[in-house]
């Protein structure tokens, strides 16, 4: 292309004049930093917005991958309401959620307090304490399987050498959800004490420092400063672990199966084995569809109670 | 002359190279997909090994992928136009392929390459047919029959040469080598799981033996509780846990729990063999499946090979070789992998009792194979009416709750019929 060459009649050094001069809100629009974002952009709405948009398209269609998708307009979304196996993945994925997010934020605010103030081992209590977010969710939960097996597991021979029964933790209904909920914790743990960790080296001395010459006890200093300082970090958490608790799926599949009786079957293994092993995947867009949509519940729930948050 | 000889060689070099590389050129490689690993994989891996040794115009160049990734892989290929030429897989997946389009019928391809299908089992053979179509060349056949602890036999004085044949001496044997702690099943006598494959390919095996059908002939109607074979069934396997405390609900890994001695009487399938063959510790015997119910019969899972629809018709041709060689030699593969064969000439075979897995490991499996059913409905979704069902399947759905004790059988079972006529109906809409 020619500089000063004709383009369909107009000048290109008179185009690229009129997009420099270019304003928006009365700024100038500066295209070098859109040029730069454009790839990101580019692979943003080709790899996460298009998708989102075909998946709403297949939510109303039968398709199975290799034909055509076939338009059955409201079906899918009508059988969502005839299957009662959708209120039993929603339940058992809530309670999950109900158990890990407040489990794991109290469990990763005590480790993150403890290293914080360098008590004794502090040091190596955060290498373990982190350790397990190093391992892949698939070992981790093969790894519990054996240990929370009643006959032969770990857990229950210590258990049984105190003189107390062993506990079905994976066979029984009782106890499935909680033993998944437990494991979800201890591998999640770490990752979120090392942002707290940040969160109160963040806290000023100078205010923690005031309030003990005020005559303010370690407790009070914890309610007043403390938490209230580390709430952007705290509501970060919140948020990362209800939607990591809507998405369980890899402890589910390995250490359960789902069982026992269905009670520890999840949205997304319901998802998975409609669209891969079934290739329904109208019925699963419908499903990812209604997790994306309680997500955005949760999102705008939190929103509600804490308000903008800075980070 | 002298000056033409350089140039005379050169000429001879290339001709040489040409002639190499269309040699080359007519040597085709077959892609075949498939989803056996450990010692299946060995073993299958193996025969095809032998295949490329014996052949230089055809080689079989194979991947092995999990078994829940490797339909969707298929599909995959399917969809963007380039998908293997030969798969090993189940009905379930073939005839969904083939409504796509994907698959050749083996029928007349067969009978051109001198394959003998009077050589096969018909049951067999009726299975792996599809609207009048022979898709899948089936390889072999694994049916579910009894492993027993023999060291647990022993100890409870139990004659391991007369096994359980019926119910009341499956009940006898099972109560005999159960170990418990007060109410607590400590060591199962019958090895079940609280819910999942084992309860319900128990209750699978006992509904057929009493008499249950699942769908209708024309695939369109649920037949299954037409009769009250289910239901006695499902008390039969219930009454395992809560009646006789022959069966914990606390074994959550039911392979391990046998190797490891913490069950006696075990209902799987020939896949085991060579796994629990090499468990230190661990002496078995196998059995075939008691009769419980009116009949014999036996779980059967069938698998077999494919032949995808290819542009290039000269590589549909090489496929065909393939299958048929790997048929016509699949002694090696029911002898040292697993599953019994479907082709009376390896049957009436003298090697076949004297190669491979020892005879008295594989000769409950091989007595099975008559009478046994189909777990796998050879239909698009035959998959969801197979008893071999945990998670989100059908059978898992409705009767895991009822193992778990929170859903009466009735319920189970209305549930299950329900469940199984709304795929029905939904298929049959298409």
């Amino acid at each position: 292309m020619k500089l000063g060459g004709p383009i369909e009649g107009k000048s290109v050094v008179g185009l690229s004049g009129r997009l420099r001069r270019l304003r928006y809100k009365g700024s100038l629009i500066d295209w070098a930093a859109y040029l730069f974002v454009g790839p990101y952009l580019l692979l943003f709405l080709s790899m996460k917005l298009a998708p989102i948009f075909f998946g709403i398209f297949v939510s109303f269609t039968n398709w199975s991958i290799v034909r055509a998708p076939k338009w059955i307009g409201l079906k899918n979304y009508i059988r969502v309401f005839t299957d009662a196996w959708v209120g039993q993945v929603w339940t058992n994925t809530m309670l999950i959620a109900l158990l890990v997010v407040p489990g794991t934020v109290v469990v990763s605010l005590l480790f993150a307090l403890y290293v914080n103030r360098r008590w004794l081992l502090s040091n190596t209590v955060r290498t373990f304490v982190f350790a397990p977010k190093a391992v892949a969710i698939t070992v981790t939960s093969m790894i519990w399987v054996w240990i929370l097996d009643k006959e032969k597991g770990i857990l229950n021979i210590l258990l049984s050498s105190l003189g107390l029964p062993k506990v079905g933790w994976l066979t029984s209904i009782s106890w499935v959800i909680p033993s998944i909920a437990a494991v979800t914790v201890w591998w999640g743990v770490g990752y979120y004490m090392v942002i707290l960790i940040a969160g109160l080296q963040d806290i000023p001395e100078e205010l923690v420092d005031a309030a003990h010459l005020d005559g303010a006890s370690d407790r009070q200093v914890f309610w007043n400063i403390t938490l209230p300082m580390l709430r952007p970090a705290l509501i970060l958490i919140i948020t990362l672990e209800i939607i990591a608790s809507l998405r369980i799926f890899g402890q589910v599949q390995l250490m359960t199966a789902g069982g026992p009786g269905g009670r520890s079957a999840t949205i997304v293994s319901y998802i998975y084995s409609t669209g891969f092993q079934r290739f329904d995947l109208g019925y699963a867009a419908v499903l990812s569809l209604l997790l994306f949509l309680t997500t955005m519940v949760f999102s705008w729930v939190r929103f509600k109670i804490y308000g903008d948050v800075d980070y | 002359m002298k000056r033409n000889i350089p140039l005379v060689l050169m000429l001879g070099l290339m001709i040489g190279i040409i002639g190499a590389q269309n040699l080359s050129a007519e040597k085709i490689t077959l892609q075949l997909w498939h989803h056996l690993t450990a010692s299946d994989g060995e073993v299958f891996n193996a025969l095809l090994d032998k295949f490329n040794a014996t052949h230089t115009d055809i080689q079989i160049e194979y991947r092995t992928m999990p078994d829940e990734e490797l339909p969707t892989k298929i599909a995959a290929a399917i969809a963007t136009g380039d998908p293997p030429d030969i798969g090993f897989r189940m009905m379930s997946d073939i005839t969904r392929w083939y409504n796509d389009g994907a698959i050749v019928p083996l029928d007349d391809l067969m009978k051109a390459a001198r394959l003998n299908l009077k050589d096969f089992i018909p049951d067999y053979l009726a299975t792996s047919t599809y609207q009048g179509k022979l898709l899948m060349l089936p390889m072999d056949v694994s049916p579910h029959a009894m492993l027993i602890n023999v060291k647990h036999a022993k100890e409870a004085g139990l004659d391991i040469t007369k096994p359980p044949t019926d119910s009341a001496s499956l009940l006898k044997w099972a109560k005999a080598m159960t170990k418990s702690n007060g109410n607590q099943v400590t060591r199962s006598g019958l090895l079940l799981t609280g819910s999942g494959v084992a309860p319900n390919v128990l209750f699978g095996i006992l509904a057929q033996e009493m008499g249950a059908k699942r769908i209708s002939d024309d695939l369109k109607t649920v037949t299954f509780l037409d009769n009250d074979a289910p239901k006695r069934a499902a008390q039969w396997v219930l009454d395992a846990f809560d009646k006789w405390h022959v069966s914990s609900r606390d074994v959550s890994d039911r392979y391990k729990s046998f190797g490891q001695g913490v069950g006696s009487i075990f209902f799987t399938g020939p896949w085991t063999l060579n796994g629990y063959i090499n468990t230190n510790g661990l002496e078995f015997m196998t059995a075939k499946n008691p009769i419980v119910g009116a009949k014999f019969t036996s779980l059967v899972d069938l698998a077999g090979l494919c032949i995808f629809k290819q542009s290039d018709e000269k590589r549909t041709k090489a496929a065909v070789e393939a299958v048929k060689w790997l048929s016509d030699n699949s002694m090696f593969w029911v002898t040292k992998g697993r599953g019994v064969p479907l082709r009376q000439s390896i049957l009436d075979n003298a090697e076949y009792k004297n190669t491979g897995i020892p005879w008295k490991y594989r000769q409950a499996f091989s007595n099975s194979i008559k009478g046994g059913f189909s777990d796998e409905i050879p239909f698009p979704i035959g998959g969801e009416f197979s008893y071999y069902a945990s998670g989100d399947m059908p059978v898992a759905k409705a009767m895991d709750p009822v193992w778990a004790g929170t859903r009466s059988i009735e319920d189970g079972l209305a549930e299950l019929a329900k469940d199984w006529q709304r795929i029905l109906d939904r298929e049959n809409e298409k």
